[in-house]
Formats: C-alpha cells, sequence, structure tokens
C-alpha cells in the first residue's frame, strides 16, 4: 500500500511536463548557464585585466627610473608618461578613471639613494590609485611588485657597487616543486568552498517546490480529504508522501548536481583557486561516495520531514509557504556559513543539524571528514527525521489538521 | 457516551474496516485533475486493496454505465463538471461497498446525468445496499428513499418513511411537507 502511494506522489510529478520542466529542466539549465557564464566572463575578466595596459603618469621621475623602464618596458603592459605638469588633474583622472596610476618620486631621489645614512632618510615613492576601478589595483600592484622591485635592487646594488650584494637570499629560485600539494586535494579544497553550500541548498529547493504542494495543496484542493477516505493507514498515508517527495528532492538535486558537475570545466580556475588543476584529477573513493551519498539521503529526509510537517500544519500552499520561509533562511544561513569557516570545525559543531550536515560534505570534499563526525551528523539527521515524521503522522491522524477544520 | 457501527464494525475501534465498507461521496470530493479516469480508479482501488484485475472490471462496468468509457485516457482537468461528478460517484464505489453515503450526488448534474446517476442509486437500493443521500432535491428523496429525516437548521424535525411525514403535516407530497415543517420551525421567516 506504501508502494502505491509513493508512485502515485512520483506520477503526480513526473505525468506534469509544466512540474517536470520547472522542478528539475529548468534549474538545472538555468545553473549550468549561470555557472558557465560566470567562469567564461570571469575568465574573460581575468583576461583583459592581464591584456589591458595600464596607464600610469609618472612625476619627479629620477633619470635611472627612466633608464630601468626603458630596459624592461616590453613585457611589462605599462603605458608610462613622464613630466606631466597637473597632478592636481592627474588624481581626478584617477578618480574618472580615465588613468590607472599617478606615481609621485621624491625630489632628488637618485642622489638621496646614494647618501642615505638612516631608515629616515630612504626616499619615498607615492602611488595614487582608485580601488573602486577595474584596472587601477591591478596597475599599481604590477608596478610595485614587478617594476620597484627590480628597480629597488637595481639601486642598491648601485649604492653597494655590485647589484649582488643587494640580495642576502633568494627565495626558490632552483625549487620548481615548492608547491607540495595532492592535486585531489586542492580540487577538492576548491569545490568545499562552494559545493556544499549548493548542494545544501538545492535539495532544500527541489524538496520546497513540490513538497508544499504535496499536502498543503491536497489540502487545499479537497483531494486530500478522498484519500483520507480510504481504508489505508494514515501512517501509511504519510510515509508514502514523505518518502515520494524525498525521491522527487533527491532526482530534483541530482538534476542540479549534474549541471554544476557539467558546468565546471567552464568555470575553470575558479574553483582550483586559479591553479591549473584539472577536475578530473578529483579522485574519491568508492567509501567516500557511498559517505556522500549517506550524508544527502539523510539531509534530504530532515528536509522533507521539515517540509511536510510546515505543509500538513497549514491549511493552503500560500500559508505553508510563509512557515517554511524561515526554515529555508536557516538553511541558506547554514550553508553559506561553512563558506568562511578555516580550520577543522569541533565535533560538537556536526551535531548541529543541517549546519553539521554541509560541514561534512564540506569535509568530505577536502578529505579530512572523520568517521566519528560523519556518524554523528547522520545519527543526529536521523534521529530528527525520525522525531519529524512522527509529528506528521500524528497530525495525519487528527481530523482538525487533516480537513481543515 | 454512545457507540456507532458499520456492517457490525465500530467505528472509533475498526475504523479502517468501516471506511473500507462505506462509499463516501461529497461535495469535497476533489481528484487530481492531472491524472486520467483510469489511474483514479486504479488507485483507488488498490487503496481499498483490490486485485488489478478486479479493479478492471468494476472499472469497466461502472466507466460503461456512467458513459465515461470514451474519456478513461483524458485528463480529468480536461472533463466537464458532469463527467468529473460521474467520475467521483464511480470512484466512490470501485470498491463495491455495502455502505453508501452520498451528499448532494446530483447537484450540478445536467438532468440526463442526474437521471442516471439517480438509477444507478435506485439499483444498488434494489441490490440490498444501505444508501444514505442528504439531498435539497425531494423529488430525487420521495424517489429512492424509504425513509426520510428532515433537517432544518440543524435538527432533525421529522423522521420516517414518506407517507408518514406527509400525513403528519397534512400535505401530498415532500415538498410541500418540507416547507409545513419549515414554517413550523422557522416562524419569524416564511
Amino acid at each position: 500500500m506504501l508502494w502505491v502511494i509513493v508512485k502515485k506522489e512520483l506520477k503526480r510529478v513526473f505525468s506534469d511536463r509544466r512540474l517536470v520542466f520547472s522542478a528539475f529542466i529548468l534549474p538545472a539549465v538555468g545553473i549550468y548557464i549561470l555557472y558557465s557564464l560566470m567562469g567564461t566572463m570571469m575568465g574573460e575578466m581575468f583576461e583583459d585585466r592581464d591584456q589591458h595596459q595600464s596607464i600610469i603618469h609618472v612625476y619627479e621621475a629620477p633619470a635611472s627610473f627612466i633608464e630601468y623602464y626603458d630596459n624592461h618596458k616590453d613585457n611589462l603592459g605599462m603605458k608610462m608618461t613622464f613630466n606631466q605638469e597637473d597632478f592636481e588633474a592627474d588624481l581626478i583622472g584617477v578618480k574618472d578613471g580615465d588613468i590607472d596610476l599617478v606615481v609621485m618620486f621624491e625630489e632628488g631621489f637618485d642622489q638621496k639613494i646614494m647618501d642615505y645614512q638612516s631608515l629616515e632618510q630612504v626616499p619615498e615613492v607615492k602611488t595614487y590609485y582608485n580601488p573602486s576601478e577595474d584596472y587601477s589595483y591591478p596597475a599599481r600592484n604590477k608596478f610595485v611588485m614587478q617594476l620597484l622591485e627590480g628597480y629597488e635592487l637595481a639601486m642598491l646594488g648601485e649604492r653597494f657597487g655590485n647589484e649582488n650584494y643587494a640580495k642576502a637570499f633568494v627565495v626558490d629560485a632552483t625549487n620548481d616543486e615548492s608547491e607540495v600539494m595532492d592535486e585531489s586535494k586542492a580540487m577538492g579544497i576548491g569545490l568545499s568552498m562552494i559545493l556544499p553550500m549548493l548542494i545544501a541548498i538545492l535539495l532544500f529547493a527541489g524538496a520546497m517546490g513540490i513538497g508544499l504542494d504535496t499536502i498543503a495543496g491536497e489540502k487545499e484542493r479537497g483531494t486530500m480529504a478522498t484519500l483520507l477516505m480510504t481504508p489505508v493507514n494514515r501512517e501509511t498515508i504519510a510515509m508514502g508522501k514523505l518518502i515520494g517527495l524525498a525521491i522527487v528532492a533527491f532526482v530534483s538535486a541530482a538534476c542540479s548536481f549534474i549541471a554544476i558537475m557539467a558546468s565546471l570545466p567552464n568555470v575553470g580556475g575558479m574553483l582550483s583557486g586559479g591553479r591549473d588543476i584539472s577536475i578530473t584529477s578529483l579522485s574519491f573513493t568508492v567509501f567516500q561516495y557511498i559517505q556522500l551519498l549517506i550524508i544527502m539521503l539523510v539531509l534530504v529526509g530532515m528536509y522533507v520531514g521539515l517540509i511536510c510537517i510546515t505543509s500538513v500544519r497549514a491549511k493552503s500552499i500560500k500559508e505553508a509557504g510563509t512557515y517554511v520561509s524561515p526554515i529555508y533562511m536557516i538553511v541558506m544561513f547554514a550553508s553559506f556559513s561553512t563558506m568562511f569557516t578555516t580550520g577543522e570545525p569541533a565535533l560538537i559543531q556536526f551535531a548541529i543539524p543541517i549546519l553539521g550536515n554541509v560541514l561534512a560534505i564540506k569535509q568530505l570534499f577536502m578529505f579530512q571528514l572523520g568517521m566519528d563526525a560523519f556518524l554523528l551528523s547522520t545519527i543526529v539527521s536521523i534521529v530528527i527525521t525520525g522525531i519529524l515524521i512522527l509529528m506528521i503522522t500524528r497530525s495525519f491522524n487528527n481530523e482538525k489538521v487533516m480537513l481543515n477544520a | 457516551m454512545g457507540q456507532i457501527s458499520v456492517e457490525g464494525y465500530d467505528v472509533v475501534k475498526d475504523a479502517k474496516a468501516v471506511r473500507s465498507s462505506i462509499g463516501f461521496l461529497t461535495n469535497e470530493l476533489k481528484m487530481e485533475t492531472h491524472f486520467t479516469p483510469d489511474y483514479t480508479m486504479k488507485f483507488f482501488g488498490q487503496l481499498h486493496g483490490l486485485d488489478l484485475e478486479s479493479i478492471k472490471s468494476r472499472t469497466t462496468e461502472l466507466f460503461d454505465y456512467f458513459g465515461i468509457t470514451e474519456f478513461r485516457n483524458k485528463k480529468i482537468g480536461e472533463l466537464s463538471t458532469g463527467m468529473t461528478q460521474k467520475l467521483a460517484i464511480a470512484v466512490s464505489l470501485v470498491h463495491n461497498p455495502e455502505v453508501i453515503i452520498f451528499d448532494e450526488p446530483i447537484n450540478g448534474l445536467d438532468i440526463i446525468t442526474a437521471k442516471a446517476v439517480t438509477e444507478y442509486l435506485q439499483g444498488l437500493k434494489e441490490k440490498g445496499k444501505l444508501i444514505i443521500i442528504s439531498t435539497h432535491i425531494m423529488t430525487v428523496a420521495e424517489k429512492l428513499c424509504d425513509r426520510v429525516a428532515v433537517i432544518i437548521n440543524g435538527k432533525k424535525v421529522a423522521d420516517g418513511d414518506i407517507a408518514s411525514i406527509t400525513s403528519m403535516t397534512g400535505t401530498t407530497n415532500l415538498e410541500d411537507a418540507f416547507f409545513a415543517l419549515y414554517k413550523d420551525n422557522v416562524k419569524e421567516v416564511l
């Protein structure tokens, strides 16, 4: 009898083309397009920044700097203008985004380098940039890190009489293997930033879209009363609806998940933290896949329970929507909060419903999920789902609640 | 505290058995609009514990009688009000219940469909089924009922066979009897 109810719930969803489109296809296509677009646009943004020729106006440029610049300008991507006259006008240009950077050398720069005896006497280079403009901060970064660093070394060489004296040590000059990392883990860390949050939210959104209609909708349309008139146990009806909804929510989340995975190649380095690592380097063991499946299943169970209990207590879909909104906010908060956590979470955090599950997914992607944390989050979710099911089945036995009396 | 039993089953202790014995139809009886009549019959038949073969033959019998066969694979949302009402009746009778409780069974039906439903209920009555209907159409009550209870403002004001009620009110038909009873009980209105 349970399976008859489950099949009916699934048929109700999967035989409705509009529902299939809005619950499964549209979110998946939307996610794919959104992420692909996001990745492509970010890629183009980085490329545009890289290719942009920084416009830099330099005041009081010493001869040594102009010479150094002339020798190195080919690979810098900078268009530098010296001997400007209107400093105030250039600052307005920086504010307006017409100029990326204004640089002011101290007067008598070369001589001061040669003459200084204490740090207070070291000549200063002042930079003026606009962090709210796309090209200004990268221009300053490039100017300081690439140009001034080398120029400083050259000037120290001048001062010491030998450029080699200006260096006490070098860092990783011959070490090509500075980055000691497991590529799979590195990719996992990238994924763990965004995927646990997405999985948690998508699972809830998938269940919510259809879950409110499953009970509150049936009550509102009067079809619930028809169902309750049959000799089937109320518990069986409740469980049938819960299982049906859980399957639908899982399929909906799976569609969205596939869309995310399909869009990953387009997202490029965004998830790998800018490193040149392929998504194919990510290799989970069978056991980890099973763990992920279990976490998702218990999370779906809890979500379905929460949605059904709000749905069963509401008289209409609209009312159920009002009840479920705060729960959605909690899910969003718990999901987003895991994006900004660092270090290994305390074991007790895994006992917090929803947050614990999302943390478990995050730790799993980072290959750091301990068995104790996995079991704790799973058991807590199962217990809460059990309590919710108990509450739902009791509500199903309450005529006043079920018949909107 | 009283006790209610249906077909020998206590309505509190054996609610499941009671629900199996009853075919219940109200104005509130609604069906999923994107399911077909065929699937709806199969679904409710299964919930009543019938095997697929029994459901099939019962569906054919009821659909043929009510003229639903032609529409059995259409979505319920696409059916007319009358056809939907006939389907609701068929659904409530899929398990061939011994007790039938119908609230306004011909409400909103065209005259031909109303006649078909009334005749079907007449046939069930002749087969020995217990039928309880509530109706505002006195001719239907006269045609179908052996026993009539008149309820005015939620209070039962008369209960008996039609002859005794008409005799009690000094009228010749149930409609006049109802108005006479109404006049006696709600004087300020009439």
